[in-house]
């Protein structure tokens, strides 16, 4: 019994750090740095409470977004969605970025942020968010150019 | 400045808060190993209850008194049918209170379900957040967190009030209960004007077969009273005269009071009449008068 559950432990353990960062990040981007933050615990949670059908699913990572979506739905659209990061911390960082992402749509900096911020392929991003690569591929190039646009930056794709 | 690419990744690495196995392992313990009183018990969902109950009858019994104040029947005197009606406008009343407690345990129930719920949700939460390393303030705009559903419910619920509120005080402005309907006006007219005119044929034609009329101890039906008023003499100079408006109620049969003042060569009289008006294959007549005069 006592083994099992250490088990359990281990293989969610596992789990989360596999599939955290690309929920951390997707949710982040979607809903806002705190939002994302409140909705992630709030799937993981979901998660080891269910772990047991969890674990028979073929895109946990996938049913994890749209739990972490419906807790997300429950809180207030803050007024900043992307707050400004202190440039000593993020010394590379645009102070306009915060304001450009808020300016694209949902699946736009999601698609944008996975792909070309932390080079998570087609794949598992459309996976993630249960749209055809052909579309996360679109949002991306989309997401891409509207802030490249809007920071002024090269395109040099 | 260095291309978006690195821009995100630096952005997002640096505003994300990261959620580890260990904060959520640690946070379920600790949810579980609240006591059942310490998740459960809570003084909000009564105060939650409480408040909505007070304010539902707030809300609903300040339209009603302001209906009632606004449509007061301008009389209120007299014994028998009179009483019949306004005992018939204190059965309305009662039954709306009786609502206005109804939908008031409804949302008391509903007020103390929320509360509950997000009570046990804030407990849920903060066990999490205990585990989460909170970001330096320099990081994070606070932003302060809403269940949205909570508001949404409780907004709903008093846009519904104030719109069953708004409904019931337009419902009683427009259609006072106080006003004769138009054909009930216009019979009790012809009835007055048969009396100013002695004209004992007409009678027959605003009252029903079994009309009776009731002054004092005597009661008389539709014939006698046909053949009195047609043997009045004009000389004796009878009239009558109503004093204010009708109080209608009712909605067939109806019931009517108004206040009255009777010539004759020997004076004065006022009084109250009490009618019963019935639907017949012909219209509206007239099945009884009481008059107390007095």
């Amino acid at each position: 019994m006592r083994s099992t559950s250490i088990n359990h432990e281990r293989e969610f353990t596992r789990f989360v750090k596999e599939t955290e960062p690309r929920l951390s990040y997707a949710l982040a981007a979607a809903y806002g740095i705190e939002i994302g933050a409140e909705a992630t615990a709030d799937a993981l949670a979901w998660a080891w409470e269910h772990w047991s059908k969890v674990q028979e699913m073929n895109n946990p990572a996938g049913y994890l977004y749209r739990v972490g979506q419906s807790k997300a739905r429950r809180h207030f659209r803050p007024a900043v969605l992307f707050p400004v990061v202190p440039s000593f911390e993020a010394p590379m960082v645009s102070p306009d970025l915060h304001t450009a992402l808020a300016g694209l749509s949902k699946n736009q900096r999601v698609a944008a942020v996975l792909i070309h911020g932390l080079e998570y392929t087609e794949r598992e991003v459309a996976d993630l968010l249960g749209i055809s690569r052909w579309s996360v591929r679109t949002h991306a190039e989309r997401g891409l150019t509207k802030l490249k646009n809007e920071l002024e930056v090269a395109i040099d794709v | 400045m260095s291309e978006i690419e690195t821009q995100l990744r630096e952005y997002f690495d640096a505003a994300v808060e990261r959620v580890t196995a260990e904060d959520v392992l640690v946070g379920h313990q600790m949810l579980e190993s609240m006591t059942p009183q310490e998740q459960h018990w809570t003084w909000r969902p009564a105060w939650a209850a409480a408040a909505g109950f007070v304010a539902t009858l707030a809300v609903l019994g300040g339209s009603l008194g302001i209906g009632i104040v606004a449509h007061r029947p301008a009389t209120d005197t007299g014994t028998g049918r009179i009483t019949e009606v306004l005992g018939e406008a204190n059965e309305a009343a009662s039954g709306w209170w009786l609502f206005m407690v109804a939908i008031g345990v409804v949302v008391a129930v509903v007020g103390a379900l929320i509360a509950r719920n997000q009570q046990h949700n804030s407990q849920r939460e903060n066990a999490m957040a205990t585990t989460i390393k909170t970001p330096p303030s320099t990081r994070l705009e606070a932003a302060e967190r809403n269940n949205r559903g909570l508001v949404m419910t409780v907004v709903g619920l008093a846009i519904a009030l104030v719109a069953l509120g708004a409904w019931a005080l337009f419902d009683q402005a427009a259609e006072p209960e106080t006003a004769a309907p138009q054909a009930v006006q216009e019979l009790i007219d012809d009835y007055e004007a048969v009396w100013n005119n002695y004209d004992g044929d007409a009678f027959s034609a605003v009252t029903t077969e079994d009309y009776t009329h009731t002054n004092g101890d005597f009661t008389s039906d539709r014939d006698t009273m046909a053949s009195t008023i047609a043997s009045m003499a004009p000389s004796s100079n009878f009239q009558v005269e109503r004093i204010g408006d009708l109080v209608v109620t009712g909605e067939g049969p109806y019931y009517v009071a108004g206040a009255n003042r009777l010539h004759d060569s020997q004076g004065i009289e006022d009084g109250i009449s009490a009618f019963v008006i019935v639907e017949t294959d012909d219209g509206l007549k007239v099945a009884e008068h009481l008059f107390v005069g007095q």
